[in-house]
């Protein structure tokens, strides 16, 4: 044992020296920002000033005063519901799509993933010129059946739908090729074994489909809740946080501070309650997919 | 096999003198290439500048200029980053009004007084107007040269106006009726431009026209005063006339609704002047035509080159390169695009007779404001454009919208330490 246990040694030694610099690497560049964010949040702090100045909770108390700050949360977490939502619910329908075409699955998959592909800024600067007003291609179409086009970036309502357009456009590809990859994996023996027990198609998704995919669909909606929350290309290039304020998110609010106001204190702070709502939110979902319920899913 | 000489190496003769040679050629080469100096500018996109970078990348000999020309907003962005790391990937750049003060006094530019001392007879730099060199300079420095005057004149399509037997307004309730009764579902009454720092551009005439400003001379907020309010109002009411998406668009929306024909009147850059009549863009070249800003109060800026204070470039030859580049024959060769910051070219007979706006340039000009001269307006205004716009849009009644954009001005400057 204790001869088996040295010989052991040195290869767990090797076995570290190949580990440890690669994670000193992603250490230092994932964990720096965020603690030094920690750090700043804690300061009164803006572009010019000499020294950054002491506060303690006083950013953090003063944000949380804002109605600016709740009205972007409470813009955030809509778009980020409607985003998730479809892009789910369309990703879904797509992935059970392919997964019953016999022929030409992966040309149509490859097709459906180039939206993906894009840069979010050029696809944001595509849907722009689309959802111009008065020369844009979506004006044009509808006008072309005599009805007079919405505004589509210059009512709030409108411009709300138009970001999460392009969110949809540009992610559910994402979400269908982690369904379907998690389809493929699948046991056909349970679903034939529910057909042969008389299950529709509805409820064969739902009792056994469903079920079957909760890890990928738990990864899936981790994954996009993260990103949906960090969304800001495609509503800077859109709306700019418009028409008025209406599509001004978090991560535009802590754009604003940063870059327009200078305040890198509470853009920090500001930059660190988006993390932990972020965190809370994706434990959240982690608990409920797992939590083992009655029924199926 | 052919018979050749070969060294001990193995190699012939042919090989070696050919290598010789070209390292010679490589050595000469990087020779000349040695005394040539890569200069970064970063600045704005439209067609002066355009110009002006033209003249810029050709002003001195071997001094390589390589521009990035962007949007407003990002650069004011990439400037903001670049310069508060001390990062020298910035030689040169384009000011403003604005960032000249914020940059100067966070001290991320070069002075510019003893270059100027040194070379004013060589480049004549006695013959910039002195308001020009007052908008590049801060706290009795100068911090960089006036590349050209911009304000907004009121545009307006001339033929619609003559066929509905209009005026150019030189009131606002003149102004609203016009707007009102060339508005249709093809054409724009009027162009608001209000995405980015277009709200605060448009807002500066109301405010400074029907109100009192922005800030009075203590840096207390007055744009939330009874006349402040009045202002907005009426702002507020051209909404109805403004192009659909209109709080989404840019200067360069605005450009494009005027060249497709789809905007009757509205305020508008000097810079964006010669863009109506350009042929290849325009459908309605030589009917727009401008006029003063009905009460004057517009946005009047000059653009300025500065020099960064980081970069590791020769500060004496980016300054010679900045004044060869804004010489009087520069001048008056982009005097179609933009206001000149030389005298002796604005005073120039010839220009006077030659451009359709410079009519109405010189009294727009004594009309305009600036921007309130504090280094903190720039960051404030954020807080309180946005109260602006929600205003404007109807997010908010205007008098709570602006009461509440004056508490947190005042409550933003407070943190700054302005008031003492």
């Amino acid at each position: 044992m204790a001869s088996s246990s040295a010989r052991a040694y040195p290869r767990e030694i090797s076995l570290w020296l190949f580990v440890v610099p690669s994670a000193l690497v992603v250490l230092g560049i994932q964990l720096y920002p965020v603690l030094y964010a920690v750090y700043l949040s804690f300061f009164d702090y803006h572009i010019g000033q000499s020294q950054p100045r002491f506060v303690g909770p006083d950013n953090y108390l003063a944000l949380l005063g804002q109605d600016r700050v709740w009205a972007s949360l409470r813009t955030t977490v809509i778009l980020v519901a409607c985003s998730l939502a479809v892009e789910f619910a369309l990703g879904l329908l797509l992935a059970l799509g392919l997964y019953k075409l016999t022929r030409g699955a992966r040309l149509f998959s490859t097709l459906i993933f180039v939206p993906y592909l894009i840069t979010p800024v050029v696809a944001a600067l595509f849907l722009r010129w689309i959802f111009a007003a008065r020369w844009g291609l979506a004006d044009a179409v509808i006008a072309s059946f005599d009805i007079f086009p919405p505004d589509w970036l210059g009512s709030p309502v409108w411009a709300f739908v138009t970001i999460i357009v392009a969110d949809v456009w540009q992610f559910t590809p994402f979400v269908m090729l982690i369904l379907y990859a998690g389809l493929q994996g699948m046991d056909e023996a349970l679903l034939e074994a529910g057909k042969i027990d008389g299950a529709s198609g509805p409820r064969l998704v739902w009792h056994i489909i469903l079920p079957c995919l909760r890890p990928q669909i738990l990864f899936v909606l981790a994954i996009r809740l993260m990103d949906s929350f960090r969304t800001f290309d495609s509503i800077y290039v859109l709306t700019g946080g418009g028409p008025g304020t209406a599509t001004e998110t978090l991560t535009m609010y802590t754009y604003a501070l940063a870059f327009k106001q200078l305040d890198l204190g509470r853009a920090s702070t500001l930059g660190v309650l988006t993390m932990l709502i972020v965190t809370g939110l994706t434990l959240m979902i982690i608990s409920l997919m797992y939590r083992r319920e009655r029924g199926a899913f | 096999m052919t018979q050749q000489r070969e060294t001990k190496s193995g190699l012939s003769r042919r090989t070696v003198l050919g290598a010789a040679g070209t390292m010679a050629a490589s050595a000469y080469g990087f020779g000349a290439r040695a005394q040539e100096m890569n200069v970064r500018f970063v600045g704005e996109r439209y067609p002066a500048l355009e110009f002006y970078v033209k003249k810029l990348q050709s002003a001195l000999p071997n001094v390589k200029v390589t521009a990035d020309l962007m949007p407003n907003a990002p650069l004011k962005e990439l400037q903001t980053i670049t310069l508060s790391s001390g990062a020298d990937s910035i030689d040169i750049m384009l000011g403003n009004d604005l960032t000249i003060a914020n940059f100067a006094q966070n001290g991320w530019l070069e002075p510019l007084d003893e270059y100027i001392a040194k070379h004013k007879d060589e480049y004549k730099l006695n013959d910039f107007a002195k308001t020009a060199m007052s908008s590049a300079s801060f706290g009795g420095k100068v911090y960089g040269l006036p590349v050209l005057t911009n304000t907004q004149l009121m545009a307006y399509r001339q033929d619609l106006f003559e066929a509905k037997g209009l005026k150019p307004p030189t009131s606002f309730e003149e102004y609203i009726a016009a707007a009102g009764a060339l508005n249709s579902p093809s054409i724009a009454g009027t162009v608001m431009t209000l995405k980015g720092d277009g709200v605060l551009n448009e807002g500066h005439w109301y405010l400074n026209a029907l109100g009192d400003g922005w800030f009075d001379a203590n840096k207390k907020p007055v744009f939330n005063s009874p006349k402040g309010i009045a202002a907005i109002e009426t702002m507020k009411s051209l909404t109805r006339f403004a192009p659909r998406g209109y709080t989404a668009n840019g200067n360069d929306e605005s450009t494009i609704l005027f060249q497709q024909g789809a905007a009757a009147m509205g305020m508008q850059w000097l810079t964006r002047t010669a863009a109506m009549d350009r042929q290849d863009q325009s459908k309605v070249i030589g009917k727009v035509n401008w006029a003063p800003p009905p009460r004057g109060g517009q946005v009047v800026v000059a653009d300025t080159f500065a020099i960064s204070k980081f970069t590791s470039r020769n500060k004496d030859t980016l300054f010679r390169l900045l004044a060869a580049t804004l010489s009087p024959a520069n001048q008056r060769e982009g005097a179609s695009l933009a206001c000149p910051t030389r005298v002796s070219v604005l005073e120039d007979p010839e220009l006077r007779q030659r451009f359709r706006y410079y009519n109405v340039l010189v009294p727009a000009l004594d009309k305009g404001a600036t921007f309130p001269k504090f280094a903190e307006f720039k960051e404030v205004s954020e807080t309180v454009t946005r109260r602006v716009l929600q205003a404007v849009t109807g997010e908010m009644p205007v008098k709570e919208a602006l009461d509440t954009g004056a508490r947190e001005a005042e409550e933003f400057l407070t943190r700054r330490g302005v008031y003492k």
